[in-house]
């Protein structure tokens, strides 16, 4: 008997690569719609109670709320299906099954070397773009995302160098321990548009579950408790830190990029488009509006901006994290060695803040520990 | 702007009939320097505004615009100094830019370029201290090159006034490369000095008839222009100053490695043509030097002036389909500081 672990797996994989809806809750009996629905409903029951999350074991969770999310798209598509008289069809090659509520409006673009179906909906927006979950030949899911003006292809050019750096790295190379914690970049090319318009297309791979800094800060609007905003504050340190080992400046370390996983606690770092050359003449030309408070003076004052202005912007996410006055420096009650070192991250002299973000790093975690210990908590985060 | 094709046998046998009828190849500077012209040439004058039958219309800006014959245009301007430092360069320039088309599409296997030819000089005593014609995909763009007053002037201070190309890229162009593919155009200066460090609001407005708000530095200027162009400074090392330090390090501190030496001025169809086929294609130096046909020295100096320019580019294939909904309205969270 397998275990319901690699039950779940493997029906995970059968969903993936199905070719019919017969396929998968098998045949349904001749007769009106309502005794298909019914017989869809039994053969979906029986299927969900296999591998539903609460009957996998710890680890499995995740892997089981996948599948079992999925599983239930499919059901939605197969009624549908059997309402258009069309659940004995096989689907169309190369689609997979249907997840998506109406496939007639799915397209697809194609590089030089794969092809990618986008749904109708994009999913996000970045700060020059629009972001689609799409899904290549094999199934797997991705993100791809589009210039939302031929005028902004090269910040998302810039970030595709930048995560291609990242992604290149040799074993012996440092950077190469930031792979797990940057979006791993698959493909970029541009396509056409309306009137000889060209758009830049980036495609990531998907990381499930992960939510931004700023959706933390709206979940808790009164602040994180500070216990669980220090792991957090540990991933931003360690983007300015990524940043620096690439040999530039993030440029734009805002909640939105920071991304994190309330489970596993790791962090991925995003915003690459924004990021330049470490080279003590460039400077930060352009600011996210909503988050202009997170900026440091030099950006305003026109003056070159390096590794201390990534971390001041660091100081200040954790400051905006914690419910602090952001603009004002003002934290809540806080030991004093952990307020020490976050309020040292936002001087707004470039001289007077710490000169690497590993002293801070390392500080912080020593504080940290000895006020809280070492094990962190999950984050919890609403159902959105 | 962008109409028309070049064509290598137009330009021969025009330059055959001015010779036959005793007409300088260089026309317009030698009457203005025997005093039967005077002033800039009319079409080359920065305060031109665009024509009626543009969308800009009455704005002072060139245009690189995609038409029928050239769909995707690639606009390429190269500026040169035609200061007295520069020597004898500036004729050689002047003669060597009318293949510079021929160069860039025969070797560099670029379909649609559009080239913009001006000159710069010195804003502190020069009479005419910026020249710019317009984009050209054919013949005109000779028209303009022999249309330059190679005014032989500048004072001793070892410095010009580059950034007035820069002002011009950042502020006097617009681009359907950029505009309709966000693909940037690429920016030549060519000269022996360094830039004067600011842009005046009276140069602005004597020289491009617009106000400034604030004088501007060369380096706000090169930030602005590079955000639409891809920017290069090719030093004439056969120019007045080819050892002097200060001036390399004032550029490399400007540019980076996208300041370039250049040991034969006369090869600057090639460098400018390879450097556009290296970005175009991220091939290395050696093949790009393969792919233009040059050998020898000048295969050498084209290497020796290509090498330090990094290729880090994204591959510009364009892949099939289209986006799923129509684009965004372009307003974006991002504001300029």
């Amino acid at each position: 008997m397998p275990s319901i672990d690699a039950i779940i797996v493997e029906v995970g994989k059968q969903l993936r690569s199905a070719t019919s809806f017969v396929a998968i809750f098998g045949p349904l009996p001749s007769g009106d719609q309502a005794a298909k629905k019914s017989a869809l409903r039994k053969q979906f029951a029986y299927l969900a109670h296999s591998v539903h999350p609460d009957h996998a074991s710890k680890g499995s969770e995740k892997e089981a709320a996948e599948v079992f999310r999925t599983l239930n798209k499919i059901r939605q598509a197969a009624e549908k299906a059997i309402e258009q008289n069309t659940y004995e069809q096989q689907f169309k090659p190369g689609t997979g099954p249907v997840l998506d509520s109406d496939e007639s409006s799915d397209s697809e673009i194609q590089s030089a070397g794969s092809s990618y179906r986008l749904p109708k909906d994009s999913f996000q927006h970045g700060d020059f773009s629009v972001l689609y979950k799409g899904r290549m030949k094999s199934g797997d899911s991705v993100i791809v995302k589009i210039s939302s003006e031929p005028a902004y292809n090269s910040w998302l050019e810039r970030e595709a160098l930048v995560l291609g750096q990242f992604r290149d790295a040799k074993a012996t190379d440092p950077l190469s321990n930031i792979k797990p914690f940057v979006p791993a970049l698959l493909d970029t090319f541009l396509i056409g548009g309306d009137g000889g318009t060209r758009y830049r297309v980036n495609v990531m791979s998907y990381v499930p579950d992960l939510v931004s800094v700023a959706e933390v800060m709206k979940a808790y609007p009164m602040g994180l408790d500070p216990k669980d905003a220090a792991w957090i504050f540990r991933r931003v340190l360690a983007q300015t830190l990524a940043a620096s080992m690439a040999g530039l400046v993030h440029g734009a370390l805002v909640p939105d990029h920071v991304l994190i996983d309330p489970f596993k606690h790791e962090p991925t770092h995003i915003g690459w488009g924004h990021a330049f050359k470490r080279d003590g003449k460039s400077r930060i030309t352009h600011v996210v509006n909503r988050w202009k408070d997170y900026y440091p003076p030099e950006v305003f004052e026109k003056k070159p901006c390096g590794h201390g202005s990534d971390i001041y912007m660091a100081g200040k996410i954790m400051i905006g994290l914690l419910g602090g006055d952001v603009r004002k420096n003002k934290l809540p009650l806080l030991p004093k060695s952990v307020a020490g070192i976050i309020l040292s991250c936002v001087e707004s002299s470039r001289s007077r803040r710490p000169k690497d973000a590993r002293e801070v790093l390392d500080g912080f975690t020593r504080a940290i520990r000895d006020e809280w210990g070492r094990a962190y908590r999950v984050l919890n985060m609403p159902v959105r | 702007m962008g109409g028309g094709n070049w064509d290598p046998g137009a330009y021969k046998s025009a330059a055959a009939t001015r010779a036959a009828t005793g007409v300088d190849d260089f026309d317009y500077d030698k009457k203005v320097r025997t005093g039967r012209a005077s002033g800039i040439h009319p079409d080359l004058d920065p305060k031109k505004v665009a024509g009626p039958t543009s969308p800009l219309a009455g704005k002072n800006v060139r245009e690189s615009r995609d038409n029928d014959e050239h769909p995707e245009s690639l606009p390429i301007a190269v500026i040169f100094d035609v200061t007295g430092s520069m020597g004898q360069i500036p004729q050689v320039l002047q003669k060597k830019l009318t293949s510079l088309m021929d160069v860039i599409i025969a070797k560099a296997g670029v379909k649609h370029p559009q080239v913009l030819v001006g000159a710069v000089g010195d804003a502190y005593c020069d009479r005419y201290p910026f020249q710019v014609g317009q984009f050209e995909s054919d013949n005109r763009f000779d028209e303009a090159l022999r249309n330059i007053i190679l005014e032989g002037g500048g004072g001793g201070q070892v410095k010009e006034s580059y950034a007035l190309a820069y002002r011009f890229a950042a502020y006097h162009t617009a681009t359907d490369a950029f505009d309709k593919r966000g693909k940037k155009g690429y920016l030549f200066t060519m000269g022996d000095e360094m830039p004067w460090p600011n842009v005046t609001t009276k140069e602005v407005s004597d020289i491009f008839g617009v106000q400034a708000e604030n004088d501007e530095s060369v380096e706000e200027l090169l930030e602005k222009a590079g955000e639409r162009w891809e920017i290069f400074h090719l030093f004439s090392v056969d120019g007045s100053y080819p050892d002097r330090d200060d001036i390399h390090d004032r550029w490399r501190k400007l540019l980076g490695e996208r300041f370039v030496k250049v040991e034969d001025s006369s090869l600057i169809c090639e460098v400018v043509a390879g450097i556009v086929h290296m970005f175009e294609t991220a091939h290395s130096v050696d093949q790009v030097v393969d792919d233009i046909g040059l050998k020898g020295a000048a295969a050498t100096a084209v290497k020796n002036a290509l090498v330090l320019v990094s290729a880090g580019r994204v591959p510009a294939h364009v892949g099939k389909g289209k986006a799923p909904t129509s684009k965004g309205s372009g307003t974006s969270d991002v504001s300029r500081v």
